[in-house]
């Protein structure tokens, strides 16, 4: 096994157009790597250049300690899981997996067990003699896994494996995926646009936006510190609620100004991220999470200057939880290209106003139209500069 | 809860009944309309061939005489005290009676009973000549026989089989490769060579038909199977226009799973590609089989004088020409080459439409 490293590496096609720009990103060897992002962004053409698939315009790219750039795809030791599978209708599935050993020139009684081997991991054992137009969509996506796996290469690459299936039966294969990488430890790249995916699955996930690569990091880092705003909107769901704000300071005692509305901000905010001192009182991007709104009325204790008043517009109870929709007078900031990926987006910009999503308790029992007291977690606010759209922290 | 409702859509079907009676009617009627309608269009196609294998089977007597009935038969005849005597069919008591007319007169006639010659003559009264004669019917299957033993069917077959096999493999070939190359591969001045390959399509054969003439003369050709055999080994543009449009409904993730497999292009061309586009093929393996078998204006000009090695056509015409007196045996002939790609159509029926609707107006 081996990891792989892609050091500027730049795919521009022959109009100009660069579907990715100077890319450096280390898979580290036996890790779970998921980059996600839009459609478009260049996450499949990274995925195909590691492949072979595409050529590489510019830039290094190493499997292991081997410069692979001009290396044939057969030749470079990889595994690949297709969106569509891609198996070979006129072939059994045996002999769909084992076709890279038989081209291998493996001998027969190897290809018979290596193909069983992964059967059995795969419980696909019943159907080895079937065409893949006998299967349905899971057993499918499970022989274009056991034809990655029973290579046993040094990287597999998989191309949105899940898309294809129904909700319920994407789950299931999630896990199945990601225990499978686990027990076999092949280093992986996984490229998916569903951030759910990413999440659940990754060590780590690479967040890449119109070819350039936004941050690498571990599934919960990129959540608690996104770098920048794209990412920042993209992670988490509901998104974050981004808006306009300053940060104001008098007697010591720090605050948040939303709009017309001012939220005091703990000493913590300011000590674990230095670098704001620098923006106070200059207008800057106020990130925060729908889990750090809640109903006042659920939590009395909560300090008072935490509060914000807004009027509900809309509320959604999910049973477990309730999103609840209000409006702020703060200028509401929108990632449209993040935005676009949400299977829940709501990219109604107010007039000049923000509307901001809440979950609350169950046990909350504020309605659309209600004028209702809101609490804020607001250390848990993220900042972000106006400007360029990176995190402020330190 | 499946039973209740079961029982209430029978109900249903029993509480309601005249709409859709109606309804049903008005299918069953228009599909019996359709299929009559297709039933005659049908028979006016098959009508010349039904003529034709009529005729096959009939004796030459019976195929030039105008008065024949159509299905095969001759005049039934009895043997009797040594002599033939014509079978007429002979109105007696109100019955009709088929008797042998044993001697024949203007006022009456005697005739004997076939089934029953010891009884002795019959005497009818009134004019024999009004009587019709009893046709048996006779089928001359000979004429197969003869047909085949008179033009030489096996020569004349092993050289269509082998202009129709030994070009089939080579120009079905030949247009898979090209096809692929003009469906995957990118190279300078795809679009412009594919766009003359199919502008030949249109170019009437006429038009090329003496350069081509002049050109094989002068090189040597003329009179032996190279003028029509070896253009066909770089395939066809009909072929190649049909087999590209397939393959480039083939998912391209399949070269690539393939190459990722450790597969080359050649490779995957032939193990992964090929097999996925065997209807196609078998479509155009089958168009060119046909061409092949009905292929007459090129052997007739190119194998001019050599009357050994020319195919089935050539030689049916041949045959036509000598047996012009005998349509009996011409249409016998003509069923007997027939019959080979009449059965390979019937055998490979299902694989060659589908490959026509893939390659042709589904896509």
């Amino acid at each position: 096994m081996a990891g792989v490293t892609l050091k500027g590496v730049t795919k521009e096609y022959d109009n100009g157009f660069r579907a990715v720009d100077d890319l450096d990103l280390d898979i580290e060897d036996g890790e779970f790597l998921v980059m996600v992002g839009p459609s478009g962004c260049g996450k499949s053409t990274t995925l195909r250049m590691i492949a072979g698939l595409e050529e590489i315009s510019e830039g290094e790219l190493r499997i292991g300690e081997r410069l692979v750039n001009d290396v044939h795809p057969k030749d470079r030791d990889i595994a690949m899981v297709f969106q569509n599978y891609a198996l070979y209708p006129h072939m059994s599935v045996a002999d769909n997996i084992g076709f890279a050993l038989k081209l291998a020139k493996s001998p027969k009684d190897e290809i018979a067990k290596r193909v069983g081997d992964a059967a059995r991991l795969l419980e696909l054992t019943e159907q080895l003699d079937k065409k893949p137009a006998q299967l349905s969509g899971g057993q499918r996506q499970r022989v274009a896994m056991g034809r990655a796996i029973v290579r046993q290469p040094q990287v597999f690459l998989l191309d949105e494996p899940l898309s294809n299936l129904d909700a319920k039966l994407r789950v299931q294969m999630r896990a199945e995926i990601t225990d499978l990488q686990r027990s076999v430890g092949v280093t992986t790249f996984y490229v998916t646009h569903d951030q759910i995916e990413a999440m659940t699955m990754a060590d780590r996930v690479a967040v890449i936006n119109a070819g350039i690569l936004q941050q690498v990091a571990p599934p919960q880092t990129l959540f608690d510190e996104p770098d920048n705003l794209f990412v920042a909107a993209f992670i988490g769901s509901p998104s974050m609620n981004l808006m306009e704000a300053v940060v104001t300071e008098s007697g010591g005692a720090y605050g948040l100004q939303l709009g017309s509305q001012s939220v005091e901000l703990p000493a913590s905010v300011m000590t674990s991220r230095p670098a704001l001192r620098d923006h106070i009182g200059r207008t800057i991007v106020a990130g925060i999470r729908p889990k750090e709104f809640e109903d006042a009325a659920i939590v009395p204790g909560h300090p008072a200057g935490q509060r914000i008043r807004a009027k509900v517009e809309n509320v959604e109870a999910l049973g477990y939880e309730r999103i609840v929709h209000f409006g702020l007078d703060a200028k509401q900031v929108i990632q449209e290209d993040a935005m676009d990926l949400k299977d829940d987006a709501e990219v109604l910009q107010h007039d000049g106003g923000s509307r901001i999503a809440g979950r609350f308790d169950p046990a909350s029992t504020v309605r659309a139209g209600e004028d209702v007291e809101i609490a804020v977690t607001s250390e848990e606010t993220h900042f972000f500069e106006l400007e360029t759209g990176l995190a402020i922290r330190n | 809860m499946a039973t209740s409702l079961t029982t209430r859509q029978q109900d249903t079907v029993e509480a309601d009944p005249e709409w859709m009676v109606k309804a049903r009617r008005r299918t069953l009627l228009l599909k019996l309309g359709t299929t009559a309608l297709t039933a005659g269009l049908l028979a006016i196609f098959l009508m010349p061939m039904a003529y034709a294998f009529v005729t096959s089977v009939k004796t030459s007597e019976q195929a030039s005489d105008p008065e024949a009935p159509i299905l095969p038969s001759s005049p039934a005849t009895f043997e009797f005290e040594g002599k033939e005597y014509d079978v007429l069919s002979v109105p007696i008591d109100g019955e009709v009676r088929k008797l042998a007319i044993v001697d024949p007169g203007r006022q009456e006639s005697e005739f004997v009973d076939p089934d029953n010659p010891e009884a002795g003559t019959i005497v009818w009264e009134g004019n024999w000549r009004q009587l019709d004669p009893v046709r048996n019917s006779d089928w001359a299957w000979g004429n197969y026989k003869d047909a085949w033993d008179f033009i030489n069917f096996p020569r004349m077959l092993f050289w269509t089989l082998l202009y129709a096999f030994v070009t089939l493999v080579g120009s079905v070939s030949a247009s898979a490769v090209v096809a692929y190359g003009f469906a995957r591969f990118r190279f300078p001045g795809r679009s412009v060579l594919f766009i003359v390959l199919v502008g030949t399509i249109i170019l009437p054969p006429a038009v090329v038909l003496i350069p081509t003439y002049a050109f094989f003369t002068t090189i040597g050709w003329t009179g032996t199977w190279l003028p029509l055999i070896v253009p066909l080994m770089f395939g066809n543009a009909y072929n190649v226009f049909l087999l590209r449009q397939y393959f480039l409904t083939i998912p391209r993730e399949m070269e690539q799973a393939a190459s990722v497999d450790g597969a080359g292009p050649f490779r995957a061309f032939i193990q992964i590609i090929l097999p996925q586009a065997v209807p196609a093929l078998t479509a155009v393996s089958l168009f060119h089989f046909f061409f092949a078998w009905n292929d007459f204006f090129n052997p007739l000009i190119y194998l001019a004088g050599n009357r050994d090695i020319v195919p089935i056509s050539v030689g049916l015409s041949f045959f036509n020409g000598t047996y012009q007196q005998n349509p009996n045996l011409i249409m016998a002939a003509a069923f007997i080459v027939l019959v080979i790609p009449l059965t390979i159509f019937f055998f490979s029926q299902r694989i060659f439409l589908s490959g026509i609707v893939v390659s042709g107006a589904d896509k």
